[in-house]
């Protein structure tokens, strides 16, 4: 069971990424909320404590690393992947600072986000 | 699996040999010790019982001696108890120690303590006991008696004094032999003892000494093969060619590092250095920040490696040959930038308490990506190339097909042009005049396509002119300098080639080609266009009027001139003619600067051109600026010069008011090719101006040919 948040402010992207986890790839994945900025997401974190989130970093209202940062605080060991383009490495690098466990690259294939999500949840070093 | 196995059992195989050869010392200790414990005691067993054998000799003289005593007491009737009493003890004493030589059994010890002795044994001490039991059973049956009673009979005694005089000389004799034969015994034991110990030392010392062989000799294989692997480590970092080492969390390079690392990197470095300091020095503030983010990133455990390599900012580093500053450098183009990628992979340690290896280093391997990055570039490059040509191409399919015909006559007509001068540079070496001619040539190709919104050739125009002011501000210009040009003539001729044959196949065959397609209306709307891409590159605002309606009836060597001129004239009214909008809104102008493009018939043949802005005027102070700015006059040489000549030296070539150069100004060609053309037609240029009204450029010529 995977109980996934997702976060970006792109309804595409949102879609994409909701599509690909619930094709059936990853075996008991659900998406327990969808939001569209950083205080949405750390309201629907707050509701439905999941198991795992995807963060894009560029968002309005709160922006991806003080997100992660506000979700960390209220659970340290959840599993944040960072969706977003590679445009500012420092920025993406703060948001692993802050927390976030790995970084995925937009645009990204079905493959490369399932084993993404796989890494970002495994205990393995 | 197999192959990490049989090392194991190898290793396995040597530590039992030490490890049996270690058990067979402590084993062989321990028979030592044992034997040496169970011979002792038996050594102690039997110097007590040679002690109680040397005590039967006394006691069997004090024997005899009390029974003489004993005799010799009664025989002057003073009898007294006392010897009874001492020959009674010393009886039982000889009595029980002789019967527990012979069966076992307690006695009282050389202390007086009670003792229990074995029965003797051994052919020769048994011998004796029975020789001694026969002297002593009648012995003590005489003796028996005279303890029994307070007074004996004097008979009583004579008969034990007789026997003992007869035997008690025999017994002692016996208890002698006893003696002698029990501590022959007790020598034969030690002489064992001492045997054993003899052999169990030398075994156990031979047994250390293999001991010791074995592990001097496992010690050296380990020292020959540690030396070993450390040739082999040596002769791997002495050969590869990419940079490799070892970063501590402390950030210090570890103590061996391939010997290409400075090279790759362009820098001197050394096992121990900082590796973060020697990064400072090659990458800008920001992405030193963030590589130092990335490593510490690295060094915790929480973030995982496989999903933040491609944050890594050091995965693409550009070294230019600056960065090297004469330290190591490869010899190289001077002008050339190396690109070198850094990866970094964690190296785990042993498993900690909580039984998580913990990453204790990273490894970390520079490769030299230049070749991949300059293919890489290369690619783009071809792409933004065929990216160009393909709106060349749209370009000029959205002009009329004469239009783009024609103008892609001109443009070969100027580069054969150039490509004539360049000829002639090497009979007449006069190269700054070479160099004048072929940018006046481009300054016109410039104009010519962006008044044709052909951004292709204004680019590539530009691109030239960029080498050709390079070339034409350079002292002592010499004969090679000018092969910087056939490079750029080259790419223009190939792509205006390349852009006619698409062009003439993507248009009709049966396309109306006129000569009268550059009509008026089509010229005025030339012009407009111009001025309105000039003033969106100058961040102005314009508004261009035309006026032109017999521009269709000038015959085409006239037209074709007066367009040139056109063009530069309403680019440089743009340019340097109107003012900034908010310098003309200070003014009290209006924000858009007005621009009156003029051609009036005078006479039949007469004609006046005429291109009029209400900017801010021709200003001397400024033209007395640019003439000291380009080097060619003093600063009292231009203070010197009327408001007239000054004026006239706006037609020289070189001269600009512009403070930069952009597309539009700057190079000081513009005046330069007017001047030029109006040469060419015989026309008059007049030059009226008023500060901060207007300025006005009137061409007088003559359509006769």
């Amino acid at each position: 069971m995977m109980r996934l948040l997702i976060v970006d402010d792109s309804n595409i992207i949102r879609s994409r990424i909701m599509r690909i986890v619930l094709a059936g790839t990853l075996p008991g994945a659900q998406i327990v909320g969808l939001a569209r900025d950083g205080a949405q997401a750390v309201m629907m974190f707050k509701a439905h404590q999941p198991d795992v989130v995807t963060m894009d970093l560029t968002m309005p209202n709160m922006d991806g690393v003080k997100c992660i940062e506000e979700i960390i605080a209220i659970n340290p060991d959840v599993p944040i992947l960072v969706v977003s383009a590679l445009a500012d490495k420092a920025t993406a690098i703060s948001a692993l600072r802050k927390g976030a466990r790995g970084f995925l690259n937009k645009p990204f294939t079905e493959k490369q986000l399932i084993a993404a999500l796989k890494e970002v949840i495994s205990n393995d070093e | 699996m197999e192959r990490t196995k049989q090392p194991k059992r190898r290793r396995a195989e040597r530590y039992r040999r030490i490890i049996i050869a270690i058990g067979l010392f402590i084993v062989l200790d321990l028979i030592v010790l044992a034997a040496t414990l169970f011979l002792s005691h038996q050594i102690l067993e039997d110097v007590a019982t040679v002690n109680l054998a040397g005590r039967q000799r006394m006691l069997s003289q004090r024997i005899a001696k009390t029974i003489y005593a004993a005799e010799a007491e009664q025989s002057t009737a003073q009898t007294a108890n006392g010897t009874l009493s001492e020959l009674k003890a010393a009886t039982a004493l000889f009595d029980s120690t002789l019967r527990g030589f012979t069966v076992g059994g307690g006695t009282l010890g050389v202390n007086g303590q009670e003792l229990r002795i074995k029965a003797l044994e051994g052919e020769a001490p048994r011998n004796i006991l029975r020789r001694a039991a026969i002297l002593w059973t009648p012995y003590v049956a005489l003796i028996d008696p005279l303890t029994g009673e307070i007074t004996p009979a004097a008979e009583t005694i004579r008969k034990a004094s007789e026997y003992s005089k007869i035997n008690s000389n025999k017994l002692l004799d016996l208890m002698n032999q006893l003696t002698a034969a029990l501590e022959e015994n007790v020598a034969d034991k030690t002489d064992i003892l001492r045997l054993v110990q003899i052999v169990g030392v030398v075994l156990a010392l031979a047994n250390f000494a293999f001991i010791v062989f074995k592990l001097i000799g496992r010690l050296r294989a380990q020292d020959a093969l540690v030396k070993q692997q450390q040739r082999e480590n040596a002769q791997i970092f002495a050969t590869i060619r990419d940079g490799l080492f070892l970063l501590h969390p402390d950030g210090m390079i570890g103590s061996q590092m391939s010997a290409s690392l400075p090279t790759v990197i362009g820098k001197r470095v050394a096992p121990g250095d900082d590796f973060l300091s020697v990064l400072e020095t090659l990458v800008p503030e920001k992405e030193h920040e963030a590589a130092k983010e990335y490593i510490s990133l690295l060094f915790g455990d929480r973030v995982k490696e496989s999903l933040v390599a491609s944050l890594n900012p050091l995965s693409q580093l550009e070294l230019r040959a600056a960065d090297g500053g004469g330290d190591v450098g490869k010899e190289a183009d001077s002008s050339a930038s190396r690109f070198v990628s850094l990866q970094f992979s964690r190296v785990k340690g042993e498993k900690n308490e909580m039984g998580v290896r913990q990453t204790t280093h990273l490894l970390v391997t520079v490769h030299d990506v230049s070749e991949r990055v300059r293919l890489i570039q290369a690619v783009k490059d071809a792409e933004m190339r065929a990216q160009e040509e393909i709106k060349g191409l749209l370009d000029l399919l959205e002009l009329e097909p004469a239009v783009s015909r024609r103008f892609l006559n001109d443009t070969e007509q100027s580069l054969d042009a150039i490509n004539d001068a360049l000829r002639g540079a090497g009979q007449t070496r006069d190269y700054p005049s070479t160099i004048s001619e072929i940018f006046r040539r481009v300054h016109h190709l410039k104009g010519e396509a962006a008044a044709h919104s052909l951004s292709l050739f204004e680019t590539l125009a530009h691109r030239f002119e960029n080498i050709l002011s390079e070339l034409r501000d350079r002292p002592n210009l010499k004969g090679e300098d000018l092969l910087a040009i056939p490079p750029h003539l080259e790419d223009i001729y190939s792509r205006t080639a390349k852009l006619r044959s698409l062009a003439e196949r993507m248009t009709s065959k049966d396309a109306h080609l006129t000569q009268n397609a550059a009509s008026g209306h089509e010229f005025g709307y030339m012009l407009e266009a111009l001025a309105e891409k000039v003033a969106i590159n100058q961040k102005k605002k314009v508004r261009v009027t035309a006026d032109v309606p017999d521009f269709g009836s000038l015959p085409d060597s006239k037209a074709t001139m007066l367009r040139d001129i056109a063009i530069q004239l309403v680019r440089n009214a743009v340019v340097h003619g109107i003012e900034a909008t908010n310098e003309r809104v200070i003014s009290s102008k209006t924000e858009s600067g007005n621009i009156h493009v003029t051609l009036k018939r005078l006479e039949a043949d007469k004609f006046e051109f005429a291109v009029r802005d209400d900017g801010r005027g021709v200003i001397p102070d400024h033209i007395r600026e640019s003439l000291v700015k380009s080097g060619r006059y003093s600063r009292a040489e231009a203070d010197s010069l009327d408001e007239r000549t000054l004026v006239m030296k706006l037609f020289e070539p070189g001269i600009s008011t512009s403070p930069t150069v952009d597309s539009d100004a700057g190079r000081g060609v513009g005046l330069d090719v007017v001047a030029e053309k109006v040469k060419i037609m015989g026309a008059q240029i007049r030059l009226g101006s008023r500060p901060n009204i207007y300025t006005q450029f009137s061409v007088t010529f003559s359509s006769a040919a």
